[in-house]
């Protein structure tokens, strides 16, 4: 049931992986990480909509852990068998491709970096609220603001404040021309 | 839909169902802004994943070391487990080869209707402005998804209305089991509050045994403290 549910929303599930990563080169990779995950599972689903969101929640936090994997110096997700199945623009033995995978890996470096350095300077409510909405823990930000007693809109409106201070530090670095480049 | 509007924080954590999905990455698709926010959280989310402020302590240079011995360890026991899995190998370079597909496909953004979607926004704002009466009413106006049944049932369950939020609470997990925990804790209050003990304990042990990571500890709680009082 997953693997034909995966077939059949495929589109969907590039799109999200497409929106959610900075650099567009890694959609495959995760693409394809996910998809293992996805039909080694040993969970059992009663509905196809059970099926299809546990899909989508393996795509969601593929997705975090392609971010967390901007700190390796290698590559997590390519394992070596698969290099020759990536399109020749990737390859390393073309040294153009060369130089744009070392710029792409420089400013994925610094990426992290810059993100937790500009947490630190955020004002302490805005930091606050980026740890309630993005604490890892499983609990929906609207109950976790209900249980606190935290008006939910006020955090949302803190979270995108601190989202776009980090945002405006992350362009002034370059990130996002660098990834388009490479796009 | 506004910028404001975006549930970019429940998009990225998985919670949305397919059509809010699919709403929210129609949005992204063309909005910049959107789509730059969106990798900000997920960057953020990384790190909280693995703490913000984590420094490094005494141990720390062990670390590299150990993780080689473990990856040495790791690679050949993958390797076999990859030659004997079911996975379909034309499947992997299928997917390690795919052509780049940037556009969402077009035929679903007919299928979504705003006037829905604006009183679903109405419903979760009054909702989050604890104006449960207005809330219970819009949600019982929107298309009965799991997600709207669970707020339903936890509005009902503010409102004091303890059948109602049962059956909604049920039905939602019906629907789909991503919601059994956070419906069980609801489910066990209720029968608390209404004198059914027996039933409230068996819904805080199965809490306590599904390990939610969110509501096993409170439940835990509440049962140590029942044990107390007898």
């Amino acid at each position: 049931m997953l693997e034909r549910l995966w077939d059949k929303n495929q589109t969907i599930l590039r799109s999200i992986v497409g929106k959610i990563l900075i650099d567009p080169s890694g959609t495959d990779d995760v693409l394809q990480e996910a998809y293992i995950k996805v039909l080694r599972t040993k969970k059992h689903f009663s509905t196809q909509d059970e099926a299809y969101n546990y899909i989508r929640k393996t795509v969601f936090h593929t997705c975090i852990d392609y971010y967390r994997s901007f700190k390796r110096s290698t590559t997590l997700f390519v394992h070596s068998e698969n290099i020759a199945n990536l399109p020749s623009a990737y390859r390393p033995d073309d040294p153009l491709a060369r130089l744009m995978e070392q710029e792409k890996r420089e400013v994925q470096g610094t990426i992290l970096e810059e993100v937790r350095k500009t947490i630190a300077e955020l004002p302490p409510l805005q930091r606050e609220a980026l740890e309630l909405a993005f604490n890892g823990n499983n609990q929906r930000l609207r109950e976790v603001c209900r249980e606190k007693g935290v008006p939910y809109s006020t955090v949302r409106s803190r979270v995108t404040a601190g989202i776009d201070r980090i945002r405006s530090k992350l362009k002034a670095k370059g990130a996002y021309r660098t990834f388009d480049e490479v796009r | 839909m506004d910028c404001d509007q975006v549930p970019l924080i429940e998009l990225l954590g998985g919670e949305l169902e397919s059509r809010p999905t699919e709403q929210a990455l129609v949005h992204v698709e063309g909005c910049p802004t959107c789509q730059e926010r969106l990798h900000t959280m997920a960057a953020v989310k990384a790190l909280y994943g693995q703490g913000v402020s984590r420094k490094p302590d005494r141990w720390s240079f062990r670390r590299p070391l150990a993780a080689s011995l473990l990856i040495a360890l790791l690679i050949p026991t993958l390797y076999l487990i990859r030659q004997s899995s079911g996975i379909k190998e034309e499947n992997l370079a299928r997917l390690a080869t795919t052509d780049k597909h940037p556009h969402f496909p077009l035929q679903t953004r007919a299928d979504l209707s705003e006037p829905s979607e604006e009183s679903r926004r109405r419903s979760f704002a009054a909702y989050d402005a604890n104006r449960f009466r207005e809330a219970s009413d819009g949600f019982g106006r929107l298309p009965a998804s799991a997600e709207v049944l669970f707020y339903s049932g936890v509005t009902h369950y503010m409102l004091g209305e303890y059948s109602p939020a049962l059956e909604k609470l049920g039905r939602a997990v019906e629907l789909d089991r991503q919601w059994k925990s956070a419906a069980g804790w609801y489910e066990a209050n209720i029968y608390l509050k209404t004198d059914q003990k027996q039933r409230a304990e068996a819904r805080l042990r199965e809490l306590v045994s599904q390990g939610s990571g969110v509501y096993d500890t409170r439940a835990l709680q509440i049962l140590q403290n029942l044990a107390r009082r007898e």
